[in-house]
């Protein structure tokens, strides 16, 4: 292989690291409006009454909107697959407002200035209710948050809004209580995971403008723009084809661009005033009234015998996904659908549980989705598990973990909000991942706990980890290519790149089909209107779905070149072979070069224009096995990351540069949950980490080794052999580093994140 | 207000206002390299040289820039090139957000340490984050960036 | 900020007459706090010009004026040799070179920050504060005073090197502001112990210093824990703060007996 496989350059990085204008906000009309949102003050409360009278008169103000003035339609902003698995339980505005910054009006003026102006002239009058600010107690609270008539679920996912309840899941295979009840071991533990914020570093930020055909487009810093399309004009009764949604370059997901923010809002102001309008989210604001991670509470109950075979496990999770469902059914299941197949010996397995409204920061998407949460509570237990058989913790898992050639029933039974896909697993090197990382941590030699100075201990810990690849039947994508004169490409993909290099990879697998240098694809991506459609970057997604589409775009492409280029040459195509520079006959031969300009100019005129469309057919885990090296101070509980290796199978890696940094930052994101990550919310519901000075996500030293390897592995379903990278990365540090620690000094935390405190209270004796 | 300032080794005659950081007065006069990430001078995605110190632009009043030298990527471009080929070439560069502000930030610590290890290089950049990657990949690529600099 | 006017006053005593009298002035130290700080001021006076930021050694003591930054503490070579480094360690974990480079010792003495670590490491240097208008007087009753005048800090002044000292923080990710910060400096035969971040404003220890002086570094950081007083925040709560001030200044004192 020549394209893939290869550590390329990202196509955009020079212009990025010059500072190009290439964000939502460096390109948005400088003639634009500025919106800005009235933000509820109470955590819960009716609004009374409201008056944007004042505010309308003021200098610069354009426009104001309540309620009372927006169409009332039951939405998720949740960017699913439609109809979405999220409940539809949000309006544009409304007359409740659920937690502390939710959307009370929103006003457009002439200049920032004048818009936050303006936001502090509307005049609210607000029935303070009762908040439910502790998610446990949530469930038939007589507080109900959403009482609203037009709110419901598109299809069953146990939503009872009455008992606020966003959805509600159960399955089991076999008889759980049966199998524990006889098991020679059985380990009941509890563990709690927090909301943790995405904190990419662009703020959310959308603009909307008309064009010359009065039709609205959006651009916006969006991880899904066909799904923002598609909900924008149901939100805004308007018709599909009324609005084009274009995505720039953007400043990081990692989920929290998986949900609509600004993009009603400005659609709100352009639609009124004919003008072009703009929102950039203040740090603030991403921090009230985007979304976080939905804090669960996870009960494990793991039934095994005295030498470590697993005989059951018991998975009840209760998920909070504050003020609105946004993926509240979806991350929900995959909690367990995407860690309980890891041990698919078992006799009996159950999941099931409840995700619940309180009046907190939305829940929602979050690179793990999920998996995060799941993955800390089961490989915190087997370790605890581990400890009370007297096993090696690797031992306990090489006991009965998955291997290639077998199969889960979970994959069938569970997919993402309807049933999934039976699927036998192709590729899994655990193994090797296993013995690699043994070796790169020292597990052998450095043995279970060592002194380094007074009080201070060293520990090693461990956990695995698996994804999925796309979401099977629904996840779809395609890509279109077309031949240029002088013989360069034009790639149209819908894929959605966060930063990731997506874009780059994508043009790798073109590159390498077409046997072209990845230097001769001109990529355009993300634009309804301009790109054929993509589900959008989510669910580890891109590569193997969107990368798919390429290939078959991109083999579609070498046949129509070959008939062309036979036809020029005078012989039958079958006669003619295609390498990438030349197509050659029997008797001769043309370059792609001299027949790409001909058929535009000189003969048999046409463009040569392909496209590959791939449904998600199955999705086939990446995993990984990581090793925590921590140092505890039983001084003060502090911890101390001194090494993290983790091992990866993500079958054949197409950019191994950009699959590695995918590992680390996924595991500098995960050790930050780990370690310091925890969103506070004060008595009254208001947030008290709302900035980066009280909210602390790591910096490079508190990071100084993360050591990430790529093992060989081939996935047969996938292009190239390449499964996905972008999720798995963020699943282990909670379980590995709490399990560090425990070794360590024996201070077992159950409650993320694991921070002095907690491990100075769970030191022993 | 009136204020005058060196950017990039142009004179530059701008109007503020009196309350405005040299960030937004920066993007409101198109040098749209400085990005703004967190409003409250924790991130370090808004890094300029000012009279060749990097500094925070969001919490530098516009009107203390009056009389000084303002320097950002537009203004270095051989060390952006240099740097961002390292970056690229580890595959440290991410979603670019925080690029040229690590970049300024790169070369007032290649001109204040002569020879910084590791812990020196982490240490004098802990003041940029970076959320897309895991740090260790940047190391690389700036320990690459100052050895070819050498 | 609806600033209406900027100002940068050529000295101290310029500065304290535009801001003397007028509620809505405010005076600009780093500016790193600005958004935070100067809600609903209408004139900021920018004290940058104002020629308070040097560096000198004068009668034995170290004067530091208001405006040097915190990355002149751990640069500037008088500074580096005063108390092995005392001043320079204390601040050089604060969130990045770049803010470093804007925040100014006047404008955290001035600022009473519970949270910042130089006032704790002044107040076990036994510093003091020069105002324009109120002259000098012991850091320890600058903080302490409850009425607020309308002044200008021009200076801190460090007394005459004491034999050593040691810093101690315990922060969540390294760049963070302490969960809890301690002190211990010694000249002589005369210890004052430091505690900040509690999370009050940094206060002396006199039971700390008794035992480190009786050479019980223990007995120091017991102390200190019972006579200071803790409490919640979003960092660590009271309970816990209270354990580690034990451990920290003991460490401190251990190390300073070392």
């Amino acid at each position: 292989m020549n394209e893939v496989g290869k550590s390329l350059p990202k196509i955009d990085a020079l212009g990025l690291v010059r500072g190009t204008p290439a964000f939502t906000d460096d390109l948005a009309p400088r003639t634009s409006l500025c919106v800005v949102a009235v933000r509820s003050p109470h955590a819960h409360a009716r609004i009374l009454s409201i008056d944007a009278s004042a505010a309308l008169a003021l200098p610069g103000v354009l426009a104001a909107f309540t309620w009372q003035d927006v169409p009332r339609v039951a939405v998720t902003r949740a960017g699913q697959g439609h109809p979405e698995p999220s409940p539809r339980d949000r309006f544009i505005l409304d007359e409740y407002v659920r937690h502390v910054g939710d959307e009370v009006a929103i006003v457009a003026a002439e200049t920032e200035e004048q818009a936050r102006e303006a936001a502090r002239a509307v005049r609210v009058e607000y029935e303070v209710l009762t908040p439910v600010l502790d998610f446990e107690t949530a469930l038939d609270n007589p507080v109900v948050l959403h009482p609203e008539p037009e709110i419901h679920e598109n299809f069953p996912i146990g939503f009872e809004p009455k008992r606020n309840v966003a959805s509600a899941y159960s399955m089991h295979v076999g008889d759980v209580d049966a199998v524990v009840a006889r098991s020679e071991v059985v380990l009941r533990r509890r563990y709690f995971t927090q909301a943790q914020q995405h904190v990419a570093l662009e703020p959310h930020c959308a603009c909307t403008w008309l064009d010359v055909h009065g039709r609205l487009n959006v651009m916006s810093s969006t991880q899904t723009p066909w799904h923002v399309r598609r909900i924008m004009a149901r939100a805004l009764e308007r018709e599909v084809k009324e609005i084009r949604v274009v995505k720039p370059r953007i400043g990081g997901g990692f989920g929290g661009k998986q949900m609509l923010h600004g993009e009603l809002f400005c659609a709100l102001a352009t639609l009124r005033t004919g003008r072009p309008a703009k929102m950039v989210y203040t740090r603030r604001e991403v921090f009230e009234a985007t979304n976080t991670r939905h804090p669960m509470r996870l009960d494990v109950t793991l039934g095994s015998d005295r030498d470590g075979t697993l005989r059951a496990i018991d998975l009840e999770v209760l998920s909070d996904t504050g003020a609105y469902g946004e993926h509240a059914l979806t991350v929900f299941m995959v909690a367990g659908a995407k860690t309980l197949p890891l041990y698919n010996k078992v006799e009996a397995v159950r999941f099931g549980g409840r995700t619940v409204y309180t009046n907190r920061v939305p829940g929602g998407a979050f690179r793990g989705y999920g998996a995060i949460q799941g993955n800390f509570a089961l490989e915190s237990a087997l370790d605890e598990l581990a400890g009370e058989l007297g096993l090696d913790p690797v031992v306990l898992r090489e006991k009965n973990m998955i291997a290639e050639g077998e199969t889960s029933p979970i994959f069938a039974i569970m997919g993402e909000g309807t049933e999934g896909v039976e699927m036998i697993v192709e590729s899994c090197k655990l193994p090797e991942c296993l013995r690699r990382g043994k070796e790169l941590i020292g597990w052998d030699a450095k043995g279970a706990r060592r002194e380094v100075a007074p009080g201070v201990f060293r520990g090693l810990g461990m956990a695995l980890a698996m994804q999925g690849s796309g979401i099977p039947t629904i996840d779809m994508a395609a890509a279109t290519l077309k031949l240029n004169d002088f013989g360069s490409f034009n790639l149209l993909i819908g894929a959605t790149d966060l930063g990731t290099g997506s874009d780059t990879i994508l043009a790798q697998i073109a590159a390498e089909t077409l046997g072209v240098p990845t230097g001769d694809i001109i990529v355009y991506a993300s634009d309804t209107d301009r790109t054929p459609f993509d589900t959008g970057a989510y669910a580890s997604s891109t590569t193997y779905v969107t990368g798919h589409a390429v290939r078959t775009a991109a083999l579609k492409m070498r046949e129509e070149i070959l008939v062309e280029g036979a036809r020029s040459l005078g012989c039958a195509p079958a006669s003619a072979t295609f390498d990438g520079r030349e197509v050659r006959g029997p008797e001769g031969a043309i370059t792609l070069r001299d027949l790409s300009t001909k058929l535009l100019y000189n003969e048999h005129q046409k463009q040569l224009m392909t496209t590959g469309s791939h449904l998600c057919e199955k999705s086939p885990p990446p995993y990984m096995a990581a090793f925590a090296e921590v140092e505890v101070d039983t001084g003060t509980g502090e911890v101390r990351l001194i090494d993290y290796v983790a091992v990866v199978d993500c079958g054949q890696a197409i950019n191994p540069n950009l699959a590695l940094v995918q590992v680390e930052g996924g595991l500098a994101q995960g050790i930050g949950m780990a370690l310091w990550e925890e969103v506070v919310y004060g008595p009254q519901g208001h947030l008290r980490t709302r900035d980066l000075m009280s909210y602390k996500i790591p910096g490079r030293e508190d990071i100084p080794s993360i050591r990430a390897e790529l093992v060989a592995s081939h996935e047969p379903s996938g292009p190239y052999g390449a499964k996905s990278v972008g999720e798995i990365g963020i699943d282990t540090p909670p379980a590995a580093i709490a399990n560090a620690v425990a070794a360590a000094v024996g201070a077992r935390v159950r409650d993320l994140p694991v921070t002095p405190e907690k491990v100075l209270n769970a030191l022993p004796g | 207000m009136n204020i005058s300032l060196e950017l990039n080794g142009r004179h530059a005659d701008w109007d503020v206002e009196p309350g405005e950081a040299l960030l937004e007065a920066l993007r409101r006069h198109g040098v749209l390299s400085v990005k703004r990430g967190c409003d409250t001078a924790s991130c370090g995605t808004c890094t300029v040289l000012l009279d060749g110190a990097p500094v925070p632009s969001c919490a530098v009043p516009a009107p203390r820039a009056d009389g000084r030298s303002v320097t950002t990527v537009e203004g270095l471009p051989e060390e952006t090139a240099r740097l961002g080929a390292c970056l690229a070439a580890e595959g440290a560069d991410q979603c670019g957000f925080c690029a040229p502000g690590l970049v300024v930030a790169v070369v007032a610590m290649s001109r204040e340490l002569a020879t910084p290890d590791d812990d020196a290089i982490n240490h004098y950049l802990a003041g940029n984050l970076c959320r897309c990657g895991g740090y260790v990949s940047q190391t690389r690529a700036i320990r690459r960036y100052l050895e070819e600099a050498r | 900020m609806a600033v209406k006017a900027y100002l940068r006053p050529k000295s101290a005593a310029e500065a304290l007459a535009l801001v003397e009298g007028d509620e809505r002035a405010a005076l600009i130290g780093g500016g790193a706090y600005l958004r935070l700080a100067a809600r609903g001021y209408e004139t900021a006076v920018d004290l940058c010009d104002a020629g308070l930021d040097r560096v000198r050694v004068e009668g034995g003591m170290l004067w530091i004026g208001a405006m040097v930054t915190y990355r002149r503490l751990e640069t500037d070579s008088v500074v580096r040799d005063w108390c092995g480094g005392l001043l320079g360690r204390c601040v050089e974990n604060i969130v990045g070179v770049q803010v470093r480079n804007i925040v100014t010792v006047g404008g955290t003495v001035a600022g009473r920050y519970a949270f910042a670590n130089l006032t704790t490491a002044l107040l076990a240097l036994g510093a003091e504060v020069v105002l324009e208008r109120g002259g000098r007087k012991p850091l320890e009753q600058f903080l302490a005073d409850k009425a607020l005048v309308r002044d200008v800090l021009v200076e801190v002044v460090v007394p005459a090197k004491p034999q050593r000292g040691a810093w101690r923080d315990l922060t969540r990710v390294r760049t963070d502001f302490a969960v809890l910060n301690a002190a211990a400096v010694r000249r002589g035969a005369e210890w004052r112990v430091a505690v900040g971040a509690r999370p009050g404003v940094a206060r002396l220890s006199y039971g700390a210093a008794k035992a480190a002086a009786a050479g019980d570094a223990l007995g120091a950081g017991a102390a200190a824990a019972a006579e200071l007083d803790f409490g919640d925040d979003l960092r660590a709560s009271a309970a816990y703060r209270r354990r580690v001030c034990s451990t920290l200044v003991a460490r401190a004192v251990e190390e300073v007996l070392s």
